[in-house]
């Protein structure tokens, strides 16, 4: 298990992907710094807590879903892509360990975007000279970030399934630009608390300056949320563990 | 040349994927619209008004009221500032890096027939594809509008909506041949899929600033208006348009040099 998780790690040496996914991260705050440059001064002053707070509101709702979904189309899709998927399929090895050690990575790799995320809002926000500067309010947008990533990655196996069936990225992509079109929709109709895609606009309000705040999470709704991870992965490895080598 | 349009065609005709763009329309253009009677709201109205500035100048004007008018216009704001550049950029990632997935490079690269041509048929497609997304997109805007029974229709504003529509589809497919460079660069549908997600986000970034007519990403939303910060519509001037079209001659020529210096893949 641990050799696999090594191998997963060790395909991403010479990759671009990580570096490319950084740079959408390190961009990403520029929506926020035109979002507050709108605002009154006069009416309402902007401190560093605000700016902060629209850190996962920008995962949440405008990039989360869509980037998390294309490193995971990525994970999983490049088998194929690469030709890589009949040295896989044929290893004397269990086809789970590869699918485990994937979603590792992908847990990994979604990890440290979101601190980059957290780092670079505070980054932009410090820049733009914002006064209220605390720590208090970064551990506040961390704690938020970390339930929207968890939201979103538990949404992920379907996408890694959607990947492997479609031997490719084009199917995970279209399906994460649908999934993140309906999360949006039906959290802006009220039903964040019900639709796992939504949920993530749940914990941070509709992209809105200031946000337009969403019902709330209950128990049922991280059970529901737990409930598509687990389908998702055993779906996901029931299908690796019947898929054919085709290459 | 005909030739090669013709057999791009018919490359789709298998193809799953004009179904699936129209299916990311329907959910996008149909659902982006449950946002105006969370906006509609008097309670939220008064939060969105604390803000000042243009906040307290679009409650006011009544951009939030659930019309036919504002419905049509969310609607192609949510073409112009967001999935419209994610959609679109999928179908020139998807005409463009196919080739390389699919292993018919080799095939296209090595053809007596010059190179340029099945750029240009590529580029055909792709604005035939668009501008039925395009109008798929005011379309399915429309039928929402109708079924959720809002009030004030006019074919003034419906028509007044198509000329935008065709506008801003206009306007973000001059931007696309870059897209396209990054899927031939790339061999591949991810480069040029972070590209359109970048640039949608610097292009969110600029509205009202002094930049915001003079970048292609940007120009759809400034023409249309963006409900979401909120930011007016506002004209183009004529400076914009000869930005547009040089981004896309920029691209195209960087398409061409790519696809002219590209080794066959094995």
């Amino acid at each position: 298990m641990l050799r696999a998780l090594k191998a997963e790690f060790q395909k991403l040496k010479r990759a671009g992907m990580p570096l490319w996914t950084a740079l959408i991260v390190l961009v990403a705050p520029v929506v926020t710094v035109g979002m507050v440059s709108l605002a009154d001064n006069a009416t309402v002053v902007v401190t560093w807590g605000d700016f902060m707070r629209y850190g996962p509101q920008l995962v949440a709702s405008w990039y989360g879903a869509v980037l998390f979904g294309l490193v995971a189309a990525y994970l999983f899709g490049r088998e194929h892509g690469e030709g890589t998927e009949k040295q896989m399929f044929t290893l004397p090895l269990r086809r789970e360990y590869f699918f485990v050690a994937k979603m590792m990575v992908l847990a990994i790799w979604v990890a440290g975007l979101l601190l980059l995320s957290v780092a670079a809002q505070a980054a932009y926000a410090t820049l733009l000279g914002l006064p209220g500067a605390s720590w208090a309010s970064v551990a506040e947008c961390v704690t938020a970030e970390l339930k929207v990533a968890v939201l979103i990655y538990a949404t992920l196996p379907w996408v890694a399934l959607v990947a492997m069936i479609g031997k490719g990225y084009v199917a995970p992509l279209v399906y994460s630009a649908i999934t993140a079109a309906l999360g949006l929709g039906l959290a802006e109709a009220g039903w964040g608390r019900w639709f796992p895609w939504s949920m993530p606009l749940s914990v941070t309000g509709v992209a809105l300056f200031p946000s337009v705040p969403m019902p709330t999470l209950v128990a049922w709704s991280w059970a529901l949320i737990a409930l598509v991870f687990v389908s998702g992965t055993a779906a996901a490895v029931t299908y690796v563990d019947r898929a054919d080598n085709t290459q | 040349m005909m030739r090669m349009i013709a057999a791009e065609f018919l490359k789709l005709k298998r193809s799953r994927m004009p179904m699936w763009s129209g299916l990311i329309v329907l959910v996008a253009a149909g659902l982006s619209l449950a946002v105006l009677p969370v906006l509609a709201d008097p309670k939220t109205q008064v939060e969105i008004a604390k803000s000042g500035g243009v906040f307290a100048k679009a409650v006011a004007a009544g951009a939030y009221q659930p019309t036919w008018t504002n419905y049509l216009r969310v609607g192609l704001q949510g073409m112009s500032g967001s999935w419209g550049i994610l959609t679109f950029g999928l179908v020139t990632a998807y005409i463009f890096g196919r080739e390389y997935k699919e292993g018919a490079a080799k095939t296209m690269l090595t053809l007596p027939i010059r190179r340029e041509y099945a750029i240009v048929a590529k580029l055909v497609v792709l604005a035939v594809w668009v501008l039925a997304l395009g109008i798929l997109s005011v379309a399915l805007t429309m039928a929402a509008t109708a079924i959720l029974g809002v009030g004030g229709f006019s074919w003034s504003a419906v028509l007044g909506n198509v000329d935008d529509t065709l506008q801003a589809t206009a306007l973000l497919y001059c931007t696309l041949p870059l897209v396209a460079w990054f899927a031939v660069r790339g061999r591949g549908y991810l480069q040029p899929m972070l590209f359109s997600l970048g640039v949608m986000m610097v292009g969110n970034a600029l509205v009202a600033t002094p930049a915001s007519p003079f970048v292609p990403w940007n120009m759809p939303l400034h023409l249309v208006g963006a409900s979401w910060y909120p930011v007016s519509p506002s004209p183009l001037v004529p400076l914009s348009w000869v930005v547009a079209v040089a981004v896309f001659v920029v691209g195209a020529a960087a398409l061409m040099w790519q696809i002219d210096h590209a080794d066959s893949p094995a």
